[in-house]
C-alpha cells in the first residue's frame, strides 16, 4: 500500500531508500508493479521525491501498477507532467491551477507563496463539498502557511529555493475533498539545527529543547510537535519572536472545525488527528508532509468574489 | 474613514514579506494600512478596518501588517486602539488575534527600549 496517511512507515522506509540512492547520486527504478493500493497523498510524496532526481539529473525510471486502480491514479493524477516539465528549465514562478479532470487530482510542485492559487483551489474544491462556491478560510489560512513554511524553512540556508508539492482529490460521490501537502526540505522539528555555523541561531533547537526537556525527555520528536501545536513551545527558525505562528495557527483552523483528518508528518513525529495519537515513526521523514479533507460540515462562508473567478 | 481590504487591498491577501509572495502583509502595511492610520490620526477620526469577504488570512500577514504597525511603523499600540476599530463578522476571532499581535509587538519593543 503507497500511502502517507494509511502506511506511513512503510513509506518512509521507501522514501529514506530512494533518498540515500539520491545522496549517492545513484540511479534508481521505481517498481511499481505490485502497489496495490495508490492514495493521491502518496503520489504526492513520490513526486516531490522525484522530482530531485530530476533536478540533479540523476537517472530514473519505474513501472506502472498492475493493479487498474492504482495505475488510473498515478497516470491520471498530473504527476508525469510535473515530473517531466517543469525541471526542465527554470522553475516557472507563475504556474496556474488547472480545474481538475474526471480524476479529480490537481499536482503541481511551486515555490512562492500564492495565495489567489490557494483561494482558487479552495473554490473548485467547494463546488464539489457544497455545489457551489464558498470560502473556507481556515483551509485558505493552512495554505498560505504551508507554502511560506517551505519558503522560509525547508532550506534555511536558502530561502525561497525548495519546491513544494500539492495533491487535491475530489471524491465526487461523497463530496469530499482530500488535500496532501508536501516539501522536501529539512522538516519542520530540524529546520534550527540547519542555521550556517557562526549564525546566532546555530543549534539553537538545542537550546530551545532544553527549557522544555523534562516533557520530552521520554516523548521525543511527537511530543516536541505537540507542544508547538498547543502553543506552549514557539517554534521559529528565524529566532524573531513574532515568527513562528503558522503552524499553531494550522492546528487552531482544524480545532475550529475548517477541517478534518488532519495528519502531519515531519522528521520523526506523526500526528494523526483520525485516533488523536502522536508517535514516533521508526525511519524519520527529512521534510513537512501535511493531509487534511473537507466535507459539508466543516466551516465555510458565502462565496465574495465569484466575478474573480 | 474605511478600510476595506477586499476592495482597498485584495481579496486574497498572501505572505508575510513582499519577497516572499504578492498581496504580502508589508505591502499592504507599507501601501494601505500605515497611510491611512497616519490620516487618522492626523484628522483625529477612528479608522474602521473592514476584514470581511476576503479568501483568509495567514497568520505571518495579520502579524506583519498589524505587529509591523508598531515594530516597523513606529505607532504605539495605545494610539492604535484609541484609532481603529474593526469589523470581522466573518472570524470574529481574528479580533483579538490582531489584538494579541499588537500587544505582543508592543511589550517587545518596549523591551528593547528600556
Amino acid at each position: 500500500m503507497f500511502s502517507f496517511v494509511d502506511n506511513p512507515e512503510g513509506v518512509s522506509a521507501f522514501i529514506a531508500h530512494v533518498d540515500k540512492c539520491f545522496h549517492t547520486r545513484t540511479p534508481v527504478h521505481i517498481v511499481l508493479l505490485y502497489v496495490e493500493t495508490l492514495t493521491y497523498d502518496g503520489v504526492a510524496v513520490l513526486l516531490s521525491a522525484m522530482a530531485r532526481f530530476r533536478a540533479n539529473r540523476i537517472p530514473f525510471n519505474g513501472d506502472f501498477p498492475h493493479n487498474l486502480d492504482a495505475r488510473r491514479i498515478i497516470a491520471g493524477s498530473g504527476f508525469f507532467e510535473s515530473l517531466y516539465d517543469t525541471y526542465q528549465t527554470a522553475f516557472r514562478e507563475h504556474d496556474s491551477y488547472e480545474p481538475p479532470g474526471n480524476d479529480g487530482v490537481f499536482a503541481r510542485r511551486m515555490r512562492r507563496v500564492d495565495s489567489e492559487l490557494g483561494a482558487r483551489i479552495i473554490q473548485a474544491a467547494s463546488r464539489t463539498v457544497w455545489g457551489e462556491n464558498r470560502r473556507c478560510t481556515g483551509v485558505q489560512r493552512t495554505l498560505i502557511e504551508l507554502m511560506h513554511n517551505t519558503n522560509n524553512h525547508a532550506s534555511p540556508s536558502e530561502p525561497g529555493k525548495l519546491d513544494w508539492v500539492l495533491s487535491v482529490n475530489h471524491v465526487q460521490e461523497d463530496h469530499k475533498v482530500a488535500f496532501s501537502f508536501v516539501d522536501y526540505g529539512v522538516g519542520v522539528l530540524r529546520s534550527l539545527d540547519y542555521k550556517p555555523r557562526g549564525s546566532k541561531f546555530f543549534g539553537a533547537i538545542g537550546k530551545l529543547l532544553s527549557r522544555f526537556w523534562p516533557k520530552i525527555m521520554h516523548g521525543g520528536e511527537p511530543e516536541i510537535l505537540r507542544l508547538i501545536f498547543d502553543g506552549e513551545m514557539h517554534l521559529t527558525v528565524t529566532g524573531k519572536d513574532y515568527r513562528g505562528r503558522g503552524l499553531p495557527g494550522i492546528y487552531e483552523a482544524f480545532k475550529a472545525g475548517h477541517f478534518s483528518d488532519f495528519v502531519m508528518i515531519t522528521n520523526g513525529a506523526l500526528y494523526d488527528s483520525r485516533n488523536n495519537t502522536y508517535r514516533e515513526l521508526s525511519t524519520p521523514f527529512s521534510g513537512t508532509f501535511i493531509y487534511w479533507t473537507l466535507n459539508p460540515h466543516n466551516r465555510s462562508l458565502p462565496d465574495a468574489f465569484t466575478d474573480t473567478d | 474613514m474605511l478600510l476595506r481590504i477586499r476592495t482597498d487591498f485584495s481579496t486574497a491577501p498572501g505572505p508575510r514579506a513582499c519577497e516572499e509572495g504578492k498581496h504580502s502583509g508589508e505591502e499592504f502595511r507599507k501601501t494601505v494600512l500605515a497611510p491611512r492610520v497616519r490620516d487618522a490620526i492626523d484628522r483625529k477620526e477612528s479608522l474602521l478596518i473592514d476584514l470581511d469577504g476576503t479568501a483568509g488570512y495567514g497568520t505571518s500577514f495579520l502579524e506583519e501588517s498589524f505587529g509591523g504597525l508598531i515594530r516597523e511603523e513606529g505607532f504605539r499600540l495605545a494610539q492604535l486602539k484609541e484609532t481603529i476599530r474593526y469589523k470581522s463578522d466573518d472570524e470574529p476571532e481574528l479580533i483579538e488575534e490582531i489584538e494579541a499581535y499588537m500587544s505582543s509587538a508592543e511589550a517587545a519593543v518596549g523591551k528593547e527600549r528600556s
